[in-house]
């Protein structure tokens, strides 16, 4: 460990990352782009037809879109997560089935858990402006979190990743879920602050609240300056 | 109960907290923490008063879960003096700036440190032998522990969590409670931060997503469990 005026500059040897450029280089930096899929964004998305407002959710679709050109054209890995449940239930724990529909009857959500991101659905899939190229790695996860039970940690440390940056829907729930474990699991974490949204303008405030009190939370535009100004890094 | 998909979902408080199935996490109410004399007292000058206050609830809600059998899970952040298990990513997330000018407190690198008075339970909720005591680097209780074996192990399915501070560990550790699959509430008087207004942001998050039942209705659920 070793400081210099009383501030942290390097821990076993390893030197602490001392700006934002630095912690989002694009060598060492994912993207994550999570779960911008059809049954929650789209309008003939289960979500829609359930009649839950997807106005804010759609808004940042241009944004990620961006968000996600800046990180390919610099070499930034790209990492997609994608929510799947399988149609008889057989990878959803009932604590989860508690949760969706607390107090409602079972099958009222508003969307019913058993008709939303079901595998091999067209709902399941990410929806076609923010199409996943074929060199970017999809993982898949049944919970909040991008991290727990999936092989996120094993993708992202197989690529040199350091850092993350967070991007997609919802703020205060797969995101901040994602932002936790991220933070956990020992990688450098931002969110890109006009790329995130919720259907719910109230929880999305409450979520930005809750995360600005542990992260940097950059917009896309500052994000692209950056890389603009970093060497691309050829993957 | 009630079904759905063919499995079986608790439905009331008493379900979801049958002290058959349950335990109750104390998430870092330390002497570094928690006490007059430790880090954010004396280091960071903080009134630890709204952190005390939370005591006497939680001692009552242990000693009624020890009369009912209840796993009590202590969780004590822990610092490696050598910081050998200090990450620089951990280390970024102190040192910067945030948007508002403030910094993060730096007990989780400079205080808690294993085997100090200052990292261990504060007296007044010393933990008894047959208690878990679970050490952690992070603020979430789950992530590099082995709190998930322990839990699974006793055949635990619901996490009670209470303890320090509402808006960092102890949400952290509910958030990782449900990403692990348990039921997961906050006994909403056992809760507690300095700051209030962290407290109160932490705490509107918690309500909106888990059960936060008053300590006071958890001990009568038990009490009608047991009776």
């Amino acid at each position: 460990m070793k400081q210099v005026d009383g501030r942290w500059v390097e821990v076993n040897g390893i030197r602490i990352f001392d700006s934002m450029a630095e912690v989002v280089e694009p060598r060492h930096t994912a993207l994550i782009v999570i779960d911008m899929q059809n049954d929650l964004l789209s309008p003939d998305g289960i979500a829609a037809r359930s009649g839950v407002d997807i106005s804010a959710e759609r808004a940042i679709i241009p944004t990620v879109v961006r968000l996600v050109d800046e990180a390919r054209r610099s070499g930034v890995r790209i990492v997609y997560t994608q929510t799947v449940f399988d149609a008889d239930m057989s990878n959803v724990h009932p604590a989860w089935i508690y949760r969706w529909y607390r107090k409602r009857p079972i099958g009222t959500n508003p969307m019913p858990l058993d008709k939303t991101c079901i595998r091999g659905t067209w709902g399941a899939e990410i929806i076609p402006e923010l199409a996943p190229e074929p060199h970017d790695y999809v993982v898949e996860k049944a919970r909040n979190s991008a991290f727990v039970g999936t092989k996120m940690d094993r993708v992202l440390r197989a690529n040199g990743v350091e850092s993350v940056v967070l991007a997609g829907v919802t703020t205060q729930g797969c995101v901040l879920s994602s932002a936790l474990d991220s933070q956990w699991y020992d990688y450098y974490t931002v969110i890109a602050k006009d790329a995130v949204a919720s259907t719910k303008p109230e929880l999305h405030k409450l979520g930005m609240e809750q995360l600005s009190t542990s992260y940097h939370l950059p917009t896309v535009e500052e994000l692209a300056a950056i890389w603009a100004e970093a060497p691309v890094f050829v993957r | 109960m009630r079904e759905a998909y063919g499995k079986i979902i608790p439905e009331t408080l008493e379900e979801l907290i049958d002290p058959k199935q349950t335990a109750v996490i104390v998430v870092d109410m330390q002497n570094d923490l928690v006490s007059p004399e430790g880090y954010l007292a004396v280091n960071d000058g903080q009134d630890v008063s709204l952190n005390r206050s939370i005591i006497p609830p939680i001692q009552n809600l242990i000693e009624k879960a020890r009369a009912a059998n209840i796993p009590i899970v202590f969780v004590q952040y822990t610092v490696d003096p050598e910081h050998r298990l200090t990450n620089p990513a951990w280390v970024y997330s102190h040192i910067r700036e945030r948007a508002d000018g403030s910094y993060m407190t730096r007990v989780s690198l400079e205080g808690c440190f294993e085997g100090s008075w200052g990292w261990e339970v504060i007296p007044e909720l010393k933990p008894e032998p047959e208690d878990i005591i679970i050490r952690k680097q992070h603020l979430g209780a789950f992530w590099g522990t082995n709190l998930n074996k322990v839990l699974r192990g006793n055949g635990i399915k619901s996490v009670l969590v209470t303890g320090t501070a509402t808006g960092g560990c102890v949400l952290d550790t509910a958030v990782g409670a449900a990403a692990n699959d348990y039921y997961t509430l906050i006994a909403k008087d056992c809760v507690a931060q300095n700051d209030q207004a962290g407290h109160e942001l932490g705490l509107t998050f918690l309500m909106e997503r888990y059960d936060h039942p008053t300590s006071e209705e958890v001990i009568t659920s038990w009490a009608l469990a047991g009776g």
